[in-house]
């Protein structure tokens, strides 16, 4: 799974005290229903539900984990490049950034990511996924998102 | 037996081969014909029959039937719209205009489409055997059979002979929405111009059959597209190739992408056959010409206001607080249709470590497939969507391990724009190359910055894509030597 490899400290400035439920992941699919091989399109949304100000860094592809089920339960299939990522690596150099955006989010306000599931999960099986995503932010801790459901047809 | 002489104003009588009874009559061309003849004389039946002339006698006849030749009857029998053709009709029966009368004139000719029109000119029926015409099919014909008619059904007989019209059209597909759907001229005339955006997919089609009706197979369609266009772009994480040119040669549909606007920008389809009694052998179609208003948006400036190289609190080697933005200046934008996209590709980004122990190491981030490259695409595709973006890369100092740590890096950032409607892709619309170095020691318990510099950030327009091969993921693994 994508996980966190490094979160936030880098330049953080948050206004106010964070709490769990501060923030809340949306997942979106471009389209619920795909011929296996086509594009899997999903849009993570973050959203500050607090009445203050939140700042975190968008930096690698190990700040999401996603969790891709089949209908009978069984995890998805990891692609090469999901498990070339490491994302458990921990050495003297965790840490190092080049992607390091700063999102800060006013009250009420959204920032998303794009993902293309299918570089990161083989759904060439058809049938029904279960996809969900979580996010650890730093001073808020763990966020899951909704689930959605993706079919992906012969 | 009834037999019957023509024209009329001859006096006729038959001899049967068996013996004559002979009849004449002088109102009627039929006479009946007993046959006495030995058999063994005329071993085939046959009756001869003779014409006098004869100022009292007057008969009315039928005109001579014409009759097609077994082969090759029409020549050529494929026509393509808006050509002329020297047609040559073969067959028995025709009447000349030596041989023309009031009630048998010379046999005529007539050419009938179904939509389209056929020009038939300069009939001349050469000899009983031979018509010669020209011919010359509507520009603006579709494919379709067409066909010659030889006589007069109604005096003497006719024959018919089917000819294969090949119109050339370039129709829009299903999501250019055009109306009418045929949107090229072969006339010369200008067509009209068909509104499009950069980035979309556009797909053209043609009437083209795979094989003609009667000479075989369609030729080398050739498309010519005007603009600065390409075939796809297939962008992942680990790969960026270069963009698939378009494809213009033998395929009679067309799928392209613009990825500059422009106006009236032509496009051209044309094919060929070989038809069998053209001259020469080999004929193409007139070009069908196409035109396409493109429209998109560019970018007139790009601001890059820059932080500076530092140590920051974690403690941090990197460049910001805010790093460095990519602000453009937009023009000619499609209001709130489209997403731009940012891509930035690593050109460089080398570590110098130095240990506690003093040993000194130059490092590069490890890239997915693994190289020795330490440069490609930065951590994801998109880097990051919207109308503007930044980066502050940076790095933990770890002076448990290093008493010293150098960063080499730079950068190209790249604009994309996609006007993300079926199909489409994204377009480039420039980039901006920067960097910074900065190195930090540890040194009485705390980092220090000990040298630094920037690489001005410099914008360009290009329509050049982004390509890499190697994802750097940036999960902390670097290789070091």
């Amino acid at each position: 799974m994508i996980k966190i490899a490094m979160l936030g400290l880098l330049f953080t400035s948050c206004a106010g005290a964070v709490v769990k439920g501060d923030l809340s992941l949306k997942l979106t699919v471009f389209d619920p229903t795909v011929k296996t091989g086509s594009k899997i399109g999903i849009r993570v949304t973050t959203t500050n539900e607090s009445d203050h100000p939140i700042t975190y860094h968008n930096t690698n592809l190990c700040n999401y984990s996603f969790k891709v089920f089949t209908s009978a339960g069984s995890p998805a299939p990891e692609t090469e490049l999901q498990k070339s990522l490491n994302c458990d690596f921990r050495g003297p150099m965790t840490g190092i950034t080049g992607r390091n955006i700063l999102v800060t989010l006013k009250p009420g306000e959204s920032s998303s990511e794009d993902f293309r599931l299918l570089e990161f999960f083989d759904m060439s099986e058809p049938g029904e996924y279960s996809v969900q995503v979580d996010r650890t932010f730093p001073n808020i801790g763990r966020v899951s998102s909704n689930i959605v459901t993706i079919t992906v047809t012969p | 037996m009834p037999c019957y002489i023509d024209p009329e104003g001859f006096y006729a009588f038959a001899v049967a081969n068996n013996g004559p009874t002979v009849k004449t009559q002088s109102t009627s061309i039929t006479q009946e014909v007993t046959s006495t003849y030995p058999a063994q004389e005329y071993p085939m039946p046959h009756i001869d029959v003779f014409a006098i002339a004869n100022s009292s006698a007057v008969y009315t006849a039928p005109c001579s039937t014409p009759k097609p030749a077994s082969t090759n009857a029409l020549l050529p029998k494929t026509w393509f719209a808006g050509e002329s053709y020297n047609i040559t009709i073969t067959g028995t029966g025709f009447t000349t205009p030596a041989n023309a009368t009031a009630a048998c004139p010379v046999t005529p000719v007539v050419a009938k489409t179904s939509t389209g029109s056929v020009g038939l000119s300069g009939v001349t029926v050469v000899s009983p055997t031979q018509i010669t015409a020209t011919v010359m099919p509507d520009a603006s014909d579709p494919t379709e059979l067409a066909e010659i008619t030889v006589g007069n059904s109604s005096n003497g007989g006719a024959f018919s002979v089917r000819t294969q019209i090949l119109g050339n059209q370039i129709q829009c597909g299903p999501s250019l929405n055009c109306t009418p759907t045929v949107i090229s001229t072969t006339d010369g005339s200008t067509p009209p111009a068909q509104t499009a955006v950069v980035g979309q997919q556009i797909v053209l089609n043609t009437t083209t059959p795979v094989t003609t009706a009667y000479d075989g197979p369609t030729l080398t369609p050739t498309w010519t597209v005007g603009g600065t266009n390409i075939g796809g772009w297939t962008p992942s994480n680990t790969s960026g190739p270069p963009p698939n040119p378009t494809t213009l040669n033998n395929t009679p549909n067309l799928t392209t992408y613009w990825i500059y606007p422009g106006n009236a920008i032509p496009v051209t389809y044309q094919y060929c056959v070989n038809i069998q009694g053209a001259n020469p052998v080999l004929q193409c179609s007139l070009p069908a010409n196409a035109a396409f208003n493109v429209t998109g948006p560019s970018v007139s400036s790009m601001s890059t206001p820059t932080g500076y190289v530092g140590i920051f609190a974690g403690p941090l080697l990197g460049y910001g607080p805010t790093g460095i933005q990519f602000n453009p200046t937009l023009s000619n934008t499609t209001g709130d249709s489209g997403q731009f996209d940012w891509v930035q590709l690593i050109t460089n980004d080398t570590l110098t470590l130095t240990s506690t122990t003093g040993t000194i190491q130059t490092c590069i981030n490890v890239t997915v497939p693994p190289t020795s490259s330490g440069t490609g695409l930065d951590t994801l595709y998109p880097y990051a969507t919207g109308t503007s973006t930044h980066d502050n890369p940076s790095g933990q100092l770890n002076s448990t391990t290093y008493t010293r740590e150098a960063r080499s890096f730079s950068a190209q950032m790249y604009l994309l724009w996609d006007p993300l409607l079926p199909s489409s892709i994204p377009v480039p619309l420039g980039s901006v190359t920067w960097g910074w170095s900065g190195t930090a020691a540890y040194s009485s318990g705390s980092w220090s910055l000990i040298s630094s510099s920037t690489t001005t950030p410099s914008w360009g327009t290009s329509s050049s894509y982004p390509t890499w091969s190697d994802l750097m993921p940036y999960s902390g693994q670097v290789l070091c030597q």
